[in-house]
């Protein structure tokens, strides 16, 4: 693309700026990457001037115009020094997709586009999720910008390119941007604001997908590749706060990494109570958006990742696809440790009469404090891989095995019991028993 | 005898083991005439304790573990027990049911504390459940293979 190209000449030039802030050349590779979704011809112009007007600002609470309309560098040059809100009145109707934030997490910019996000978030909504997630995919998932038409100038975090702490004035805000806590000054928060961002990031983001006075539109015909936003204000407030916190749950899931919906999850909780007017579900494209089939659909998952887990967990499931069978396997597993859990008691009952003799090693075993794993671990770590048919050779194969490791205790009858066991052990499930009994782990 | 309390979840095979020793200690002082069967039964039970208790231990916010502790002390309980082996006996369903609700019912009669669980927490508690038969089985054969030694 051409427009590519011309991006990295400017970054490039941009290199000869002098560093008001190491973070701006850092912050100006972004530009490559948000260029690369721009088509319109104006790419470089808008570059050239975005360059300009972070040469002539101070600070990084400067507005950086990733939008790519060709009209925007003149109000961004006519205004810089003001407030921004003009900016957010510089309709995003030309807003491209545009993703700017699905790299480098640990790019310092990262500590500047919660202030972006929140500066455009009146009227940037596609690039809210954008800036907004870190991480996230390259689609625009969300939010026609209809939504955030709502005489929002004001709720947006207005960023003056002022030196002042920028904490303050995005308080300043409808309270919408308080998860954002960084101070663009401070250069040594870059690494810790790096890593917290993408939750404030998300904070932010759902806060401003929550506002009382947001109204969901469906006149956007912005972005297609959106997704389809539920029919709330027909529905009214009839939705739940907890629907609501499940969908954004699952939508933060969807953006973000888990770690960051989780804590998302919180802030959406403690966010969620005193806004009750308008609730937004954000459905997935093509899915029904009833608030039924949306709880329906948050069991669904919670079961599918727990099934998943389950997974992990019983060997021999990874083929195994749909929940009858799955369920099947893990009743068979349970069973089976729980047969095993009693032939194992039963084996220990028989050899205990004859400890009275070799007492003192259970003591020892005992007493031996935090060496247990010492104790138990003269048998070696055996990591047996089994195929679950050709099950006698198997049995013969870890037969030698223990053996082996029972070598240390040199007694012939140890190995002939442990043959009778696992004879006896092919009464049980063919399938369980002996790589579990086999796979010792030393304990720490 | 309590132990001191580590939230730690890699620390559950080394607590269960130390508990389950000391039990087997007890075990084994005790007197030694009763039959096999009987003693595998109590080795048996004392194992079960000894990992709930260490679960708990690990990770309080576990029911199955409550679930089985629970049901060990009213064991203690003489009636308790009769009832409890009417319950052993009827519970032995054969698996034959194929659709998805025979399974999670079975599901639930086989982890602890199962019954009363929505399908989402029985899926958890079963997870749990797994990990820590792991650990059990693995504890207990370690011991048995030193032991036999």
């Amino acid at each position: 693309m051409g427009s590519i190209g011309n991006v990295e000449l400017l970054f490039e030039q941009s290199n000869g700026i002098p560093p008001c802030s190491p973070t701006r050349s850092r912050f100006l590779g972004l530009l490559p990457e948000t260029n690369m979704e721009m088509a319109t011809p104006s790419n470089a112009s808008v570059s050239c001037s975005s360059l300009e007007m972070l040469q002539s600002f101070s600070t990084w609470d400067s507005l950086v115009p990733v939008d790519e309309n060709a009209g925007f560098t003149e109000k961004v040059t006519a205004r810089h020094h003001s407030t921004f809100n003009p900016l957010n009145a510089v309709a995003l109707e030309h807003l491209p997709c545009v993703n700017v934030v699905h790299h480098h997490p640990s790019s310092p910019l990262v500590g500047r586009t919660p202030s972006i996000s929140c500066l455009l978030s009146g009227t940037y909504p596609a690039n809210i999720n954008n800036f907004c997630l870190v991480e996230s995919s390259t689609t625009v998932s969300t939010v026609p910008p209809a939504d955030y038409h709502l005489g929002t100038p004001n709720q947006c975090c207005s960023v003056n390119p002022s030196p002042e702490n920028p904490r303050s004035r995005v308080q300043a805000s409808d309270g919408e941007c308080e998860g954002l806590d960084y101070d663009p000054a401070d250069q040594k928060e870059e690494q810790n604001v790096a890593n917290s961002d993408p939750k404030s990031l998300s904070d932010g983001k759902k806060r401003m997908r929550v506002p009382d006075c947001l109204v969901l539109e469906s006149n956007s015909n912005f972005n297609k590749a959106q997704r389809i936003e539920s029919d709330q204000p027909k529905h009214g407030s009839k939705f739940s706060n907890e629907s609501m916190k499940m969908q954004k749950e699952r939508d933060i899931r969807d953006d973000l990494s888990k770690s960051n919906a989780r804590q998302s999850q919180d802030q959406s909780q403690n966010v969620d109570a005193p806004m009750e007017d308008y609730i937004h579900i954000r459905a997935r494209r093509g899915q029904a958006t009833n608030s039924h089939s949306l709880a329906e659909r948050v069991r669904r998952e919670k079961i599918s990742e727990r099934m998943r887990f389950l997974q992990d967990l019983v060997p021999g499931c990874n083929k195994v696809t749909g929940k009858a069978v799955m369920l099947d396997e893990i009743i068979n597993y349970v069973q089976s440790l729980q047969r095993q859990v009693e032939f194992l008691s039963m084996k220990l009952a028989t050899v205990i009469p004859h400890i009275d003799v070799e007492g003192t090693l259970l003591k020892d075993i005992f007493h031996s404090d935090g060496s247990i794993s010492d104790a138990l671990g003269f048998i070696h770590n055996i990591n047996s891989t089994y195929p679950i048919n050709g099950y006698p050779l198997e049995s013969i194969e870890s037969g030698t095995d223990v053996m082996q490791c029972l070598k240390n205790c040199g007694d012939t009858r140890k190995s002939s019991m442990n043959s009778e066991l696992f004879q006896m052990d092919q009464n049980y499930d063919n399938r369980y028993p002996i790589p579990a009994m086999m796979s010792f782990r030393v304990y720490r | 005898r309590r132990m001191k309390p580590s939230r730690n979840p890699n620390s559950l095979p080394p607590m269960f083991a130390r508990r389950f020793l000391k039990a087997l200690t007890t075990i084994n002082l005790s007197r030694r005439r009763s039959a096999v069967s009987a003693r595998a039964r109590r080795i048996k039970q004392a194992a079960d304790v000894c990992l709930a208790s260490a679960a708990a231990a690990c990770n309080a916010k576990r029911a199955w573990s409550r679930a089985v502790l629970k049901r060990s002390r009213a064991v203690l309980c003489r009636q308790r027990r009769r009832q409890l082996r009417e319950r052993r006996r009827i519970m032995a369903v054969p698996k034959s049911e194929s659709c998805q609700q025979g399974r999670a019912e079975l599901l639930r009669q086989l982890v602890p504390g199962g019954v009363g669980m929505d399908f989402c927490g029985l899926l958890e508690e079963a997870a749990d459940y797994i990990k820590s038969l792991k650990a059990q089985v693995q504890v207990m054969q370690c011991i048995a293979d030193s032991l036999s030694c």
